[in-house]
This record gives C-alpha cells, structure tokens and sequence, in this order.
C-alpha cells in the first residue's frame, strides 16, 4: 500500500512515512527515500552546510500546511478553536463564528431541530432585508411547520373537547374518513426527518413536496 | 351564584415571553473566561441603563447577593433557577422599574430578556419586550446571521431567540387523569409543556408552562398566535375536565376540596409542594365557582407565599435553617390564613 504515497517533497514514490503529533492531530509525511536520506543527520550524506537549514525550514513548512489542511478537515472553529464534532454531538456553540464554521453539517441539525433551516423574524436594523432579497430559494427546505390553523386542527383531531375522558382506542374509531391521509401524512413527515438525517436531501425535497402538496 | 360564572379566567395565570441575545464577535458565556464576561456583563449593563425602560431601575451583580436574595428572584420569576444558584460567577440581572421587563447578563446567553405579565397576554407582551430589544440593538452589536437568524450557544434557541410561554393551572386535566395524554399531544405537535418552573420542574399543584419548542423558520408574531391559541384550546380542555369531574365525580371533587381545607387548618409541618398542591385545589374550587366567594387572589399570594424565599422573608429565617422550622413556620403562616377563604358550597 506504501507505493499509493507520494514523497511530500519532490513528488516520487514515498518509501519513508512519517508520523508526528501537533496540536493532538496525528500529521503524516511521507517521504523518498533519497529526500528522507537528505534529511536524516544518521545516513552519512555530506550535505553542504548550507542546504540542512533550507531542508529544516521546508520540513517546517510543509508540516505547518499539513496541520492547517488537518484542522480543517477535523472541524475546528477557526475563530474560538471548539471542537465541532462535540457540537454536533449536542454540546453548546463556544462563539458565533461556530455556526459558521459547522455550515456543512448545520442543514440536518436544524431541519430536525426545528423542522426549518432559515430565519424569517426579526432582524436588526443594519441586517434589514431589502425589498429585492426577500425571494427565498424555491429549492430551500424552507419551513415544515404548519399554519397556526391547521395545527389547531391536528390537535383538535388529537385531543377533541369534550371525547377528553375517552380512551384512545375509542377516539381512534370515531377518527372517522380522514385517518388515512393523516396516517399516510404523519408517515411522510418520518420519511423526510430520515431522509434528512441520511443526508439525503434530493430525497428529502420530494418529500417536502409531495407533503406541500397534501396541506 | 350560578357555577362558572367567572369563565374560569384564572387558568391562564401569566404569560411571559424570553428573548436570547448575544453580542457580535464574542464568546459566548460557555466557552468565556472572567474577564471576558466582566466585560461582557459592563458593556450590556451600560447599554442597558441607556434603555428608557430600564432607566431607574435595578441591576444586581450576583455574586453580591446573599443565597435567599438570589432565590427570592427567582421565585419572583426575574432570575432563572442557574442564575440564582450561580453566585460566584460574573452574571447580572437588571429588572426595570415598573418590573414587567428584566434582562439576565451572563446565563445561557449574554443577554435574555424577559417580560411577563398576568393572564393570557402575549400580544401584549410582545410588544413591550420587542421595543426594548430595539432599543438595545442601537447600543450593542447583536451575533447575527441572515440565514441562521439570531445566534444563540444552544440550537435550540437560534432564529428568533424566542420562547414565549403561558403558564396554566390544570387540575381538573390532572384530576380526570387526562393530563399526560394531553402533554404527549401537544409534544407531538412541537408545543413543549413543563412544570411551573420551567426546565427540569415538578409540576406540583397542577401548574404548567406552554411554550413554543421552535424557535427557527417562524416569525415572533406566528410564535406569539400560535402559543396563544394553544393555551386556548388548552383551556377549554381544562373547562371541559372541570365539568366532567363536577358531573361525574361530585364526591371526589368535594373531598379534595375539603381534605386541602383540613389540610392546611389543621397541620403542623407541611412542605412547599404539598401546600401548593393543596392550594391549587381550593383555587381551582374557587375559579369554578364552587367556594362561597372568590378568593382567587388570595391563594395566588399564598401560593407564592409559601414558597421558601418569601416565606424565609415572611418569618426572618436565618439562610441555614432546618426543613421542620420551616414546614413548622409554613403551616403556622397557613393556619393564620385559611379562615380567609370561604367554604364549600353545597355540591
């Protein structure tokens, strides 16, 4: 598997892998043979004098640049250095550049959270919405929650005044024609919170349309 | 006097409505160090005293406050239960003159604001607490971002930042045994219901708290109705209940009624949960019409009353007293009252 590397430093063939820890990130090099033999003090080369300082500042370099590359891979608030996978594992935001920083992973979070992933309130008066940029894209998983009647009537449904002693198999059977479509409608809403967790948000978007399309 | 006659007004007890803020390019309070929230807590209290509805007011640096101080906010609703348990850290609270406005510095969030007021008034409410935001936001950079709204440490709260609730008295729900069915109901439905107190809370005396769980991809003004029509609806379920108890279960209604009344005439150690348990009874009676006269007054400032802080105040408690003394001064207090509030009428 080593032949799949190449040396960090001249691009042939890597034979020499290096491993160092910054910063709690495992960071690998990997190396030539003739580059790792200029770089090692042990091979018996004679390097003029003047090069190890050269190869030393671009061993740095390179080290350094792997670890910026690393950092960002792993998730790590550029602003306040939180963790993000502890985020998304429900700890709190340490700064508000973490929203920024956790974008990528935010869309599932919320959508399952809130059932929506934009604001639409109030704003502060330096961020007011212009009259040309209150269009939202139409792709947008926008908002599930429902208008404030047709929720009253999903809990009217549920709890009907005056059935409040009844027990639920009893309501059940006095549901009357419409159980299906809300059976089939409560089903959606789960195919859509799993298509969202999955990630799969072309899936998620049928869904969100076909249950746009039953209200 | 016929039964019902006052609509059974007193299910709504309060509103209240919280709005979570934070300032631009700062760490949020989690993750800040005491300098960093010494700061924060100045730079929000200059702002805020700049505010006209807090101008006069007061601002209280916790760590100053004597535990029971802290608590007694708390118990008047100012303070969250953290900020009162919290007195070494650097938190703030400001409470406006007129105290239908407070700020909490430093909880959660670097600012929340809150206002309440009694019954069914989120509208109301609204209003009051929006205009103080607004008048904040032209002293501090509030963290916000177009798509994700305002930026709060939990993902609960991002978006509006809004949790509006409205707390309830349901014991007839409680009674009927209705009552966690209709708590699953509104969690399906994305309502949250906890005890009085709020999170974590028991929910002794039948006291609930209706709010809002989304936060995000809805308007202030939509939370607002939609919280407000809940706890209507919710409160024909609890007219409903009432009735049901009345009609079908007469004697048991009557015998809770009359058990709180020997209860509390009678005992010599009682805790804060079983007084207000019993208290919320004879409330209850006394919305409905049941007791020789309306007394609903009354309870509420005994309900409030015999909670610890205030009752520690009532009878200058010393901070580090045993739980008889205080059940011992708790019943004393209620025994002193209870002649106050009429008797059943013949059910």
């Amino acid at each position: 598997m080593a032949g799949q590397y190449k040396c960090d430093i001249c691009g042939k063939p890597a034979t020499v892998h290096i491993t160092r820890i910054i910063d709690d990130k495992k960071i690998k090099v990997h190396l030539c043979a003739d580059c790792a033999a200029k770089m090692s003090p042990s091979a018996g080369i004679n390097l003029p004098e003047d090069i190890i300082p050269a190869i030393k500042k671009l061993e740095e370099n390179l080290f350094m640049d792997v670890a910026k590359a690393a950092k960002n891979s792993v998730g790590i608030c550029p602003s306040c250095g939180a963790r993000l996978d502890a985020i998304e594992k429900g700890e709190r935001f340490s700064c508000p550049d973490c929203y920024e920083a956790l974008k990528e992973k935010l869309f599932p979070m919320l959508s399952e959270m809130h059932g929506a992933t934009r604001h639409v309130g109030k704003r502060p008066k330096k961020h007011e919405i212009r009259a040309d940029e209150t269009s939202l894209p139409s792709d947008s998983l926008q908002d599930f929650s429902e208008p404030g009647d047709k929720v009253e009537e999903e809990f009217r449904d549920l709890l009907e005044a005056g059935n409040i002693g009844l027990k639920q198999e009893e309501k059940k059977s006095n549901a009357g024609g419409n159980s299906d479509s809300e059976v089939s409608k409560a089903d959606l809403m789960q195919e859509l919170s799993r298509a969202i967790s999955d990630e799969r948000y072309e899936d998620a978007a049928l869904i969100r349309d076909k249950l746009k399309s039953m209200s | 006097m016929p039964l019902f006659q006052k609509k059974n007004s007193a299910i709504y007890i309060s509103s209240r409505i919280r709005l979570a803020r934070n300032l631009a390019h700062t760490r949020f309070v989690n993750s800040a160090d005491d300098n960093l929230l010494e700061d924060i807590r100045s730079k929000c209290a200059d702002a805020l005293a700049k505010v006209q509805k807090f101008k006069g007011g007061k601002f209280y640096a916790m760590e100053t406050l004597e535990s029971s101080q802290r608590h007694m906010l708390e118990e008047k609703h100012w303070a969250s239960k953290e900020l009162a348990d919290a007195g070494v850290s650097k938190m703030g609270l400001y409470v406006s003159k007129d105290e239908t406005c407070s700020a909490m510095i430093n909880e959660e969030d670097h600012l929340r604001f809150q206002s309440i007021s009694s019954g069914l008034s989120l509208g109301k409410i609204w209003r009051t607490i929006n205009s103080v935001d607004t008048s904040a936001e032209r002293f501090l950079e509030y963290a916000f971002s177009p798509e994700y709204g305002y930026l709060t440490a939990c993902l609960t709260n991002v978006g509006t930042g809004m949790r509006a609730s409205v707390m309830m008295h349901l014991s007839g729900l409680t009674h009927i045994g209705e009552i966690e069915r209709v708590v699953r109901g509104l969690n399906q439905l994305g309502m949250v219901v906890r005890g009085a107190s709020g999170e974590g809370s028991d929910s002794y005396g039948a006291f609930y708290q209706l709010s809002n769980q989304q936060t995000l991809g809805i308007s202030e003004d939509e939370i607002v109705k939609k919280i407000s029509k809940f706890a209507k609806k919710l409160a024909e379920f609890e007219i409903n209940a009432r009735y049901k108890l009345l009609e079908d279960r007469p004697l048991f209604l009557a015998d809770k009624i009359e058990r709180a009344r020997a209860v509390l005439a009678s005992c010599r150690l009682i805790s804060a949960s079983e007084a207000i348990g019993h208290l919320a009874n004879l409330r209850m009676a006394s919305d409905m019409g049941l007791l020789d006269g309306d007394c609903t007054e009354l309870l509420d400032s005994l309900i409030t009353s015999v909670k610890p802080a205030h009752l520690r105040e009532i009878f200058s408690l010393p901070s580090e007293v045993s739980a008889d003394i205080r059940d011992a001064a708790r019943a004393k207090y209620l025994k002193q009252h209870i002649g106050k509030i009429p008797v059943l009428r013949k059910l």
